[in-house]
């Protein structure tokens, strides 16, 4: 196999920006298997072009946990997350219907420059998940709302004009997030 | 028979010269109205102390 023979790769121009077929094309890895089994402690494997596209954007995702009993600030370390969102309705004032009185939360990435003077080179994509409990109906609408120095400011309503139910806040909440800076 | 002579005098009236008084006017503050982030950061802050 001439996998490493880049001449050749070029003069064949076999250097292409599409797979030829991403379900098939294996590119070769090297897994750590420790010293253990070889000198260098790598093992050479190889995975299909398809595969390692996942794989590598599952090793990127990390779970977190974020209890407003405590903080609004989570500290996360991966470029993609799910936290789940825990305390909502113990807080100082329950995000209240028809957009009012929203909860401030952050997300901090500290290997990140998150400041308002890096804002044009921060990238972030986010989305909700809310499933209500009984006698709940909030429904959760989150808007980004500055770079500050605890992180990244989000801020959460509740979108339902209706008047708030006794257990409003109380199901389960998630944001579902990307980011990361050029 | 004497008869009265009556003088006209007239009296310069000076006017009279008051003090300005010093009168407190209290400027009126503009209202200060905070955007709806700003009412929720400090109740953020006034709940975890960021």
């Amino acid at each position: 196999m001439d996998i490493l023979n880049w001449l050749y790769l070029r003069k064949e121009q076999l250097i292409r920006k599409t797979a030829n077929n991403a379900d098939t094309d294996l590119i070769a890895v090297g897994a750590d298997v420790t010293f253990a089994k070889r000198d260098d402690r790598y093992k050479t494997y190889a995975m299909p072009i398809k595969d390692l596209s996942v794989a590598g954007d599952v090793a990127n995702t990390g779970s977190y946990e974020l209890d407003l009993g405590t903080t609004n600030v989570v500290t996360v370390t991966t470029q993609k997350g799910i936290i789940d969102i825990l305390g909502m309705g113990s807080v100082t004032t329950t995000p209240d219907p028809s957009y009012a009185n929203p909860e401030v939360i952050y997300i901090n990435n500290p290997e990140l420059d998150l400041t308002v003077a890096n804002r044009e080179n921060i990238y972030i994509q986010y989305s909700v998940y809310y499933s209500p409990t009984i006698d709940d109906n909030a429904i959760p609408y989150v808007l980004a709302t500055g770079a500050v120095t605890t992180g990244l400011e989000f801020s959460i309503f509740n979108a339902n004009p209706a008047i708030a139910l006794a257990t409003n806040w109380q199901g389960s909440l998630y944001l579902y997030y990307e980011l990361y800076t050029k | 028979m004497a008869t009265k002579k009556t003088k006209e005098v007239v009296e310069e009236v000076k006017p009279k010269t008051t003090k300005a008084k010093k009168v407190k006017v209290e400027e009126p503050v503009a209202e200060v109205k905070k955007s709806w982030l700003e009412e929720a950061r400090e109740r953020a802050n006034a709940k975890y102390n960021n």
